[in-house]
């Protein structure tokens, strides 16, 4: 038992650290909001790092890491609130398309590992809807339906959707530009990480791009690798809103030597670890072959909803302790604002996943 | 990262688990309600914990131990919990009294005090709080004033937990009225069968409650040699001792959010049709609570053992300690009004409420959170 890092993995954090303070500061991801390209050089070096390729396997040309890996990964990636599409790519297709053992899925492992921007199409029309298959269909030819809320949706060349089939859940592949493909942007509370609605009118698909699985696997992983990210979303909020109230100065002393203040602050530590501990907990059932399902959907359900949870509070108290200043667009918080209230809603909101969490423990204990 | 138990932290669990049912009647668990108040029990328990090296599993066998390493005692600290084990007695004598003996005793000291205090044999109070100093334990007011051979003692301690059934205190008291309040006190490893000092038991608000007591202090006589730690750095000798208690608490917390999540699952399996969303969001939540308590303190203690210091451990007896009465007042919410009459469910609810003052309030845990894990500055 061991909740920490290894030398690889903080090696791996320690340089992420020192490229996106360099790259992805915050006036980068402030122009993100206006420009939708001001992601793509940012894109082209994390490629070349070999970060979307950290969890693809090595056969298909990826340095065939572990949910461990992108989770120590994705937390520095969530405290510099990258604009890349890096989770959506490496965090969510990859984890969903390493469970399916076709060879389409294989190449499209291969392209992410290159460069190909990929994202899973999940949500349904109802996007509370638990079953993961909702809002497409597969008759064996051709793939119909809309997937709503898509991260990335309008970055994506490739999109990894899940349907039903007459014979259970499927996991297809599509190339974006496919016929019959449409893809209707929708406007994002974080536009650097831009959302679409996907429509599918009949899209012809080759049988052997489309394979029987079902996506709770993947999804457990892709949610653990975002929760991650909000877990660092929480520790640079935290952090900005310390040294605020270190310095700054009313009757006579720092904010942050009232107990109001103080308070306030170290809740959204205990939030913020008690969120990490959950996260590290579900990458490691994750990774361990010895784990099961239940346990590593519970987990995962937990991650992500404790993630969601401490980074809304966490980027909240933040704005709180700063006054007036915070609800400026020249002030850096609404930047993690934005990016926690999106991660929040995405891959299922808190709410959802308690009452998953709270099924499993039922089931446990029965 | 490794989620599975270690080798060797399975090995002393099912050899802890052997030793724990070989020692509980067989009817242990169906009838706890009843054994929990088996006080014979609860004392046979603890002695032959201490014999067979389960009781402080880190020291050396002498001293109720086999030299395990901290996660390997941790491991049996949560085991223990999860196979409620029955409660030690005279509870802040192993896990509060004697870490601190170990750290500033003598030798002398401690060949004298430890093993009856492990064994049982003599339970120990903190005279910590008083009247006029609670929370702000610095301003405390009973004072020693040194006699030749002797401090002479004159003040009063209150809410001191089992003060009339034990035998000894770690008692802080004011040696040196000149000195900022912070210095000038020092700790006595005080004998409460001496004359002048009197113990009265307070009444609790619930009967199952373990005992507060005002104990009064009139010229009594302790000792120069019962001084631990140095003289007027009583101050350091509390706060290593808060902290073993912080270490000691949140552990029981969390047994108890366990036994609350249990509670609360069963009151739900009785609704008909099912529990509902909101229940089920509620449930998942709490258990969540449950899991980052002990996780986090795996976490913690792996952290250190890999030689980093843990931020982790400053949180947890706030946390566990709010989640322990977030997850009462779940159960009781998912039992339904029928509560209102279930004794034993609104008792757990309200022991809980001591769990966010005992041991430092979550006020002043706030406070050690906020200072010491983020850096904020003193109020």
């Amino acid at each position: 038992m061991n909740f920490g890092f290894d030398d690889d993995q903080q090696s791996l954090r320690d340089a992420a650290e020192h490229v996106l303070a360099a790259e992805s500061g915050p006036a980068v991801v402030r122009a993100g909001i206006d420009d939708p390209d001001a992601w793509r050089p940012l894109w082209a070096t994390i490629v070349g790092l070999g970060w979307p390729a950290l969890a693809v396997p090595e056969d298909d040309g990826g340095l065939g890491l572990g949910v461990v890996d992108l989770v120590a990964l994705a937390e520095v990636t969530g405290r510099h609130v990258l604009p890349a599409p890096f989770l959506s790519s490496a965090g969510l297709a990859v984890p969903l398309l390493a469970t399916v053992d076709t060879p389409a899925a294989h190449a499209v492992l291969a392209a992410i590992a290159g460069g190909t921007v990929t994202t899973v199409a999940l949500a349904g029309p109802d996007p509370r809807d638990g079953d993961l298959a909702a809002g497409a269909t597969w008759d064996g030819a051709t793939l119909s339906g809309t997937k709503r809320l898509v991260t990335d949706g309008t970055r994506a060349e490739t999109l990894v959707v899940t349907a039903t089939s007459p014979d259970g859940p499927v996991v297809a592949v599509v190339p974006a530009t496919r016929d019959g493909v449409r893809v209707e942007p929708v406007e994002s509370v974080d536009p650097n990480r831009p959302l679409a609605d996907v429509h599918l009118d009949r899209v012809a698909l080759d049988p052997a791009a489309v394979a029987q699985v079902d996506p709770g696997a993947g999804v457990d992983a892709a949610r653990t690798v975002a929760a991650a990210e909000l877990v660092g979303v929480c520790d640079k909020v935290l952090e900005i809103a310390v040294e605020h109230v270190s310095s700054r100065t009313q009757f006579g002393r720092p904010l942050g030597a009232f107990q109001a203040v103080k308070h306030r602050l170290a809740d959204v530590f205990v939030a913020t670890e008690r969120a990490r501990t959950l996260t590290y907990n579900a990458a490691m059932l994750l990774d361990d072959a010895g784990s099961s399902s239940r346990e590593r959907s519970g987990a995962a359900a937990m991650a992500k909803a404790a993630a969601s949870e401490a980074a809304i509070f966490a980027a909240k108290s933040a704005v709180q302790v700063h006054g007036a200043i915070a609800m400026t667009w020249e002030h850096d918080l609404h930047l993690y604002t934005r990016r926690a209230r999106q991660g929040a809603l995405c891959l299922g909101d808190r709410r959802s996943l308690y009452r998953q969490a709270g099924q499993a423990y039922l089931q446990g204990v029965a | 990262m490794d989620v599975t138990e270690t080798d060797a932290q399975r090995e002393v669990r099912e050899r802890y688990r052997k030793w724990l049912d070989d020692f509980l009647p067989a009817d242990y668990h169906d009838r706890y309600a009843h054994y929990r108040e088996d006080w014979g029990l609860r004392r046979a328990h603890q002695r032959e914990a201490f014999e067979a090296g389960w009781l402080m599993p880190q020291w050396e066998p002498e001293l109720g131990g086999q030299d395990l390493g901290s996660l390997e005692t941790l491991t049996i600290r949560l085991e223990a919990a999860e196979q409620a084990a029955p409660k030690l007695p005279n509870i802040q004598g192993p896990n509060v009294v004697a870490p601190g003996l170990r750290q500033h005793g003598t030798d002398a000291q401690q060949d004298r005090y430890l093993v009856p205090l492990l064994r049982g044999d003599e339970w120990w109070a903190l005279g910590m709080s008083e009247p006029d100093a609670g929370s702000d334990f610095g301003s405390l007011r009973t004072k020693a004033v040194r006699r030749g051979d002797v401090y002479v003692v004159n003040g009063q301690k209150i809410w001191t937990t089992q003060a009339h059934e034990s035998r000894f205190a770690t008692l802080y008291v004011r040696t040196d009225p000149e000195a900022p309040k912070h210095r000038g006190i020092s700790c006595l490893l005080a004998d409460l069968d001496s004359p002048g000092v009197t113990a009265r038991p307070i009444r609790m608000a619930s009967d199952g409650s373990d005992v507060f007591c005002e104990v009064f202090f009139d010229d009594v006589e302790v000792p120069v040699e019962n001084l631990l730690g140095a003289e007027n750095d009583g101050w350091g000798v509390a706060m290593a001792s808060l902290n073993h208690e912080r270490d000691m608490i949140w552990v029981m917390n969390w047994v108890d959010v366990e036994r609350g999540l249990d509670r609360a699952a069963w009151a739900m399996a009785s609704i008909d049709g099912g529990p509902g969303d909101d229940l089920l969001v509620d449930l998942g939540r709490r258990a969540a609570d449950a899991a980052a308590i002990r996780l986090t303190g795996y976490r913690a203690v792996t952290n250190e053992l890999r030689g980093g210091r843990s931020r982790e451990f400053l949180m947890l007896k706030l946390f566990g300690s709010e989640a322990l009465q977030r997850t009462w007042e779940f159960a009781i919410e998912a039992a339904g009004p029928a509560a209102v009459a279930d004794a034993e469910l609104l008792f757990e609810d309200f022991e809980g409420l001591g769990a966010t003052i005992y041991g430092g309030t979550s006020e002043v845990q706030r406070n050690i959170v906020g200072e010491r894990a983020l850096g904020l500055p003193k109020g």
